[in-house]
């Protein structure tokens, strides 16, 4: 079968911090990688040199047949490669001088050059999923956090891309918020879409993921089915994160109820 | 004391001031417009990646901000023609216009090139990467998301910017133009200075309503800019 998402050697510095020290990833189209890891350990960045955001020193990144290397490309190649990935980000990143629907409609009127009353219909249709029909015409300063992530959703859903990035998508959410976002998530996995998740959410990922990718020190320590990563760990440091991050988690239960 | 004040001329004494303001006006959006480009390109220049025009643009803010507008004028308007007529080029017979026009562009230059570094670098760098996420090619993420944010959040600046620029004008009088302030002077001129209070009283008062004006028409170039949502900064 055919890869959706393919990435070899990945390797990326910040001046002499090594963030990526060569990761390798292939992944099936219709799959949802779940990257768990400690804060550092190179998840987000790698999620970055995926749409070229960050591009990464060495290796090749391909999506949807097109193969682009890090080092040499040109800006077409870019393009190309932001063209089949959509991303939806941890502070959500919608366009603060446009509405709702026409953060969802930017990319298809400007990028693919949608007829404007079509590109409005179908954006409509798309929030309308994510629970925002009486929302179009309001600006994202005005919304809930949980209510622009869910427009960010739908604004990388409408570009029909090959393969959906999720950076942390839930990590700037009040906790109550965090529900319905995952909730969106969760909907749109299950239209088959290709998707690669960097979250900390434990439980999400084991509900969610058709496969679990650990990472420390800027490599893959471990992948695998949901249950062999997050139940039954071989190595030892993705048992000492798990603990570490069960931890963290009635830690900051503690914080609230004070 | 013999001298008598005659507050009822002042308003009389407005109209005929006013009668140069077309050229305050032509000074004003001249070297507004001017300047603004230059600043554009001078901004450009200070947060690009080659080193040496980042040097010369820092260098050029620094210098036209620290150089006295009076003194530049009459570096330009009495030195400049010294160094250029040896080699045929006069200037001495050139508009006026061009002098004060060109001093207070350059001037001014600094001031708008910070103001437009400053309003660009406010824009949240998200905005730009969302851009780009959805496919957006640099020029596109430019025109539709950040400059759009970035002219926002220059308007009270620009403002006050536009507020100063208008104020040196005045400087114009200093080579002999005209302008609202030069008419002031010469009104007081030919009543040999008996009307000195009421002429310079009619031409504050023209200075503070206009200045009034683009103070007024820039809050609610902002108020409608920035409607139904908040400043564009995150």
């Amino acid at each position: 079968m055919k890869y959706m998402v393919e990435l070899h050697n990945i390797k990326k510095s910040f001046g002499d911090n090594h963030v990526l020290r060569g990761v390798d990833l292939d992944i099936m189209q219709g799959e949802v990688v779940v990257i768990l890891g400690p804060s550092g350990s190179g998840k987000t960045t790698l999620l970055r040199t995926i749409n070229f955001l960050d591009p990464a020193d060495e290796g090749t990144v391909s999506v949807g047949g097109s193969t682009v290397d890090s080092q040499h490309h040109t800006k077409g190649q870019m393009l190309e490669l932001r063209r089949k990935t959509a991303m939806v980000f941890q502070n959500y990143n919608l366009f603060a001088n446009k509405t709702i629907l026409q953060n969802v409609m930017e990319g298809l009127v400007t990028v693919k050059k949608v007829p404007k009353d079509h590109a409005m219909e179908i954006s409509k249709q798309i929030l309308d999923k994510v629970g925002l029909s009486d929302k179009y015409d309001f600006y994202p300063s005005s919304l809930s956090g949980g209510q622009q992530q869910r427009a960010g959703i739908a604004r990388a859903l409408i570009l029909d891309p090959d393969v959906i990035l999720f950076d942390e998508p839930t990590s700037a959410l009040d906790p109550e918020l965090v529900g319905e976002v995952l909730t969106t998530i969760k909907n749109v996995a299950a239209t088959g879409i290709t998707m690669i998740i960097v979250t900390h959410e434990i439980a999400f990922a084991k509900e969610v993921a058709s496969r679990v990718v650990f990472m420390e020190g800027g490599v893959i320590v471990e992948q695998g089915k949901p249950d062999e990563i997050l139940v039954h760990p071989k190595e030892l440091r993705t048992r000492q994160f798990l603990s570490r991050i069960t931890g963290e988690h009635l830690g900051e239960g503690e914080e609230e109820s004070q | 004391m013999g001298i008598t004040y005659d507050f009822a001329s002042i308003p009389g004494l407005i109209v005929r001031i006013l009668n140069a303001l077309p050229v305050t006006l032509i000074i004003l959006f001249s070297s507004l417009a001017i300047s603004l480009g230059i600043g554009a390109l001078v901004a450009a220049g200070s947060m690009g990646q080659k080193k040496g025009l980042q040097g010369f643009c820092r260098g050029w803010i620094a210098f036209m901000r620290g150089v006295p507008t009076l003194v530049m004028i009459f570096l330009l308007y009495l030195g400049l023609p010294q160094l250029l007529d040896p080699i045929g080029i006069h200037m001495s017979q050139w508009n006026k216009l061009f002098f004060i026009i060109t001093t207070l562009s350059l001037t001014a230059s600094a001031n708008m090139a910070e103001m437009i570094r400053t309003s660009y670098l406010a824009v949240d760098k998200g905005q730009r990467e969302a851009a780009l996420s959805v496919g957006m090619t640099n020029s596109m993420a430019f025109k539709r998301i950040v400059f759009p944010q970035a002219f926002g959040i220059a308007i009270p600046m620009l403002g006050n910017n536009m507020v100063a620029l208008f104020k040196e004008t005045s400087l114009a009088f200093t080579i002999g133009i005209l302008d609202i302030l030069g008419r002031a002077r010469s009104i007081s001129s030919m009543s040999y200075g008996a009307n000195k209070l009421e002429v310079y009283i009619a031409s504050a008062i023209i200075y503070w309503i206009i200045c009034v004006l683009i103070e007024q028409g820039t809050k609610a170039l902002e108020r409608s800019y920035t409607k139904g949502r908040k400043r564009a900064t995150a």
